[in-house]
């Protein structure tokens, strides 16, 4: 891969500034402001009906009594997280990495989503595995188990990734949402 | 990577969003959900997320109004920053970013007339606050609109043209416009000769610098091409151009060994490296002309000497990639050099090596027209994390080692090419994004991943995703009792990880007893079906013409090198046969 180190030039200066005018510039102008209002138009539409889609799903695949949403925080400053795994009844349900943008996104405040999906009624357990990296660079785990219920009501987790005196350094905290 | 989009934000002065909406634990749980959409650049999700809350804070709906217009939203955008100024609770600082953010995205998308009334509006708004980011835009506007008087007048105040070297080079440019050579040379002269504190600033005074010794040379003045070109990192952006430029410079430099080096221009520029002084251009005729009426008093042994000091950057110039528009030049103009030397043989072989390369660079930019036209280099282009950065804010700041990336570099840095590309990224997006959609809704709850069902969803999924590895034989596979027993992908562990990485908002579902399951689209389902399906093929409609200006733009770019190479080989050839017809008078002489 190359870097375009010209293009921070080329995108910073008046493109119109030339010494004759371009005919053919215009014209491929035009053709992109009508382009953009086509493309604002199905934009328009899409957020539209993505989100009537999204509420559907909602209510239709995931009833409320078999709804699980998990979502991670990660506003740790030492610990720098880089790979989650999320198992229940011994079965590993999903691993994800992550990457510096992500991990940066959560430092700053965002959460991100995990796991969007149905569970029964009842009890059920939650395994959590953490893999990253302290303020030093060498690598660190956290393995965490929790117990949860899953009433009649949607369940909306927020994992929160946290930093901790003495041992790996790090820790996580389980928090129940408001669910949407 | 990351570093440079810091530094594309400075350079065209668009910020993402304000500071003041990031702080951690400011917003609410769902507010820190748009949050990391929005950071990852997810700005569709990040806009939808925050559609579909309820309509609280200020500070929700300025961060609504900034997400619609990372995700292309404009006009959407612009009718939520009208409604804010109504209820007039944003400050200063926020209606001036938003202000500057609309009329940057009507600029880039080519609405100048809407671009210039939101610079008024802010203008009757704000007065002087945020003047320099103000005019600035308002210049290119002006100068795009051909009011080049406006747009000068704009870029000479002290507050704009005194701030940063943005500002003084669009100010050359438009003095260049406008027809006034004399003081568009000072201007550039001075950013040329100013100390460069970051890659920013050095990519800027060394076009600066390339852009003034090409005006010289347009002049045949060498004599004043070369201290400019010397100033010019050699390893820089701009340095085979540099380098091609330097030869011809000496070739038409009238008093070169009067022009003194300064000790910083010799660290790592062009001059520096060749120990010699530098000029950019294209080989032509008339210059060459031009040249031989220069040269035609001065002494054999000065001429001479121009001539190796050409020969010597572009002996440099030679050993570069020659996917440099640059350095196809030079396969040309380094024999002929040597042709005015007298040295023939040499030459001879110059030209041999030079059609040579020649023929591969003609081949190879044949690949990149083909690829062009078929659209592959516009998949090569956005292939980068094809799910996030969606929207305006994204930007192609990398390039794939393709032969049609680097033959398109420069095209694929301006502003028309880059925005073209994002909407046809975002149409791409959009595309998929409906496709999985009506999929599910298709599949009714079915498509949640079930515990029970895994043996035919690894082989649905599976075979929707790839190729089979041997076609026609079905796939026998088998659910793992226990986990790693089989490879990963055939257990349900590997089939959710799979799934995950493939399309990480697939739903999964750990229930051991759905309770509804019906097997065909729900009448609830069916007219947003029917819709998302409307949509998506009014989506598909789309894409074609998007594609067509991209290639439009990029066509323009290639078959104007296609041509020039081809220019090339037949001078060469011509040049060679002639060389080879008098081979037998050389020896004729020499005996």
């Amino acid at each position: 891969m190359r870097r375009l180190a010209c293009l921070i030039i080329a995108l910073g200066l008046a493109p119109g500034l030339s010494a004759e005018p371009k005919r053919d510039a215009d014209e491929l102008l035009r053709e992109l402001r009508r382009n953009d209002s086509a493309v604002q138009n199905l934009k328009t539409r899409a957020v539209n009906i993505l989100a009537a889609v999204q509420d559907h799903k909602n209510q239709y695949f995931h009833p409320p009594e078999q709804r699980l949403d998990v979502y991670l925080s990660s506003p740790a400053r030492l610990f720098s997280l880089e790979s989650l795994e999320l198992s229940s009844a011994g079965q590993r349900l999903l691993r994800q990495d992550f990457d510096e943008q992500q991990v940066y996104a959560m430092r700053i405040g965002g959460v991100a989503p995990l796991f969007h999906g149905n569970v029964s009624p009842g009890r059920f357990a939650l395994d959590v595995y953490l893999q990253g990296r302290n303020a030093d660079g060498e690598p660190v785990d956290h393995r965490a188990t929790m117990t949860l219920t899953k009433s009649r009501q949607p369940l909306t987790l927020e994992l929160r990734v946290k930093d901790v005196p003495g041992g790996s350094g790090v820790g996580l905290d389980a928090l129940e949402r408001e669910a949407r | 990577m990351r570093v440079l989009q810091a530094l594309l934000a400075v350079a065209v002065g668009a910020t993402a969003l304000p500071a003041s909406a990031y702080e951690p634990g400011r917003g609410d749980f769902r507010h820190n959900q748009a949050l990391y959409q929005h950071t990852i650049g997810n700005h569709l999700d990040a806009a939808l997320e925050l559609l579909t809350q309820s309509i609280g804070s200020t500070d929700h709906a300025l961060f609504t109004t900034h997400e619609l217009l990372n995700y292309g939203l404009y006009n959407a955008a612009e009718q939520r920053f009208l409604g804010l100024l109504a209820q007039n609770e944003l400050s200063r600082e926020e209606r001036s970013e938003l202000y500057l953010r609309l009329a940057r995205y009507a600029f880039e998308r080519g609405y100048d007339d809407a671009a210039a009334a939101t610079l008024q509006a802010m203008e009757e708004d704000l007065g002087n606050y945020s003047f320099y980011e103000r005019e600035l835009l308002g210049a290119m506007v002006a100068g795009r609109q051909r009011r080049l008087e406006e747009s000068i007048t704009r870029l000479s105040d002290r507050r704009v043209a005194g701030r940063t070297n943005f500002g003084k080079y669009n100010l050359a440019m438009a003095l260049f416009a406008a027809g006034d050579v004399r003081s568009a040379r000072t201007k550039l002269d001075d950013i040329g000769r100013e100390i460069a504190n970051n890659p920013l600033e050095h990519a800027l005074r060394d076009q600066a610098n390339l852009t003034l010794a090409y005006d010289y040379l347009r002049e045949a003045n060498g004599s004043a091409a070369l201290p400019v070109l010397q100033r010019i990192r050699v390893d820089g952006p701009f340095s085979e151009e540099a380098l091609l430029a330097l030869g011809w410079a000496e070739l038409s430099a009238v008093a070169a060994n009067r022009v003194r080096l300064r000790e910083q221009d010799t660290q790592d520029t062009v001059g520096g490296v060749l120990g010699t002084i530098l000029r950019p251009g294209k080989v032509d005729e008339d210059l060459r002309r031009r040249l031989g009426m220069l040269q035609s008093g001065e002494n054999k042994n000065d001429g001479t000497l121009r001539y190796r000091r050409a020969i010597s950057a572009w002996q440099t110039l030679a050993q570069r990639d020659v996917r440099r528009t640059a350095v196809l030049e030079v396969e040309v103009a380094l024999p002929w050099a040597l042709t005015q030397l007298g040295e023939y043989e040499a030459a001879r072989r110059y030209y041999n090596v030079g059609l040579a390369r020649l023929d591969v660079a003609s081949k190879r930019l044949d690949s990149a027209i083909e690829a062009t036209r078929n659209g592959r280099m516009f998949e090569t282009l956005i292939r980068s994390r094809p799910n996030e950065y969606s929207g305006w804010n994204w930007r192609a700041t990398e390039l794939a080692d393709a032969d049609e990336t680097w033959y398109l570099a420069n095209t694929l840095g301006t502003t028309l090419f880059q925005e073209a590309l994002k909407n046809y990224r975002d149409l791409r997006q959009l595309s998929r994004r409906l496709q999985a959609d009506i999929r599910s809704l298709e599949d009714g709850p079915q498509s949640v991943l079930a515990a029970g069902d895994a043996a035919e969803l690894i082989r649905r999924e599976r075979q929707r995703y790839r190729d089979p590895l041997f076609p026609g034989l079905e796939p026998q596979l088998q659910i793992a009792t226990e986990l790693n027993r089989f490879p990963r992908n055939e257990t349900l562990e590997g089939l959710l990880q799979w799934t995950y990485r493939f399309d990480p908002k697939r739903d999964l579902d750990l229930s051991r007893d759905l309770s509804v399951m019906p097997g065909s689209v729900s009448a609830e389902a069916r007219p947003l079906l029917e819709e998302a399906q409307t949509l998506l093929a009014d989506v598909e409609a789309a894409i074609p013409s998007q594609r067509k200006l991209l290639e439009e733009i990029a066509l323009n770019t290639l078959l104007e090198q296609q041509e020039a190479i081809r220019k090339y080989q037949i001078e060469a050839r011509f040049a060679l046969a002639r060389l080879y017809d008098q081979a037998p008078n050389d020896s004729e002489d020499r005996r």
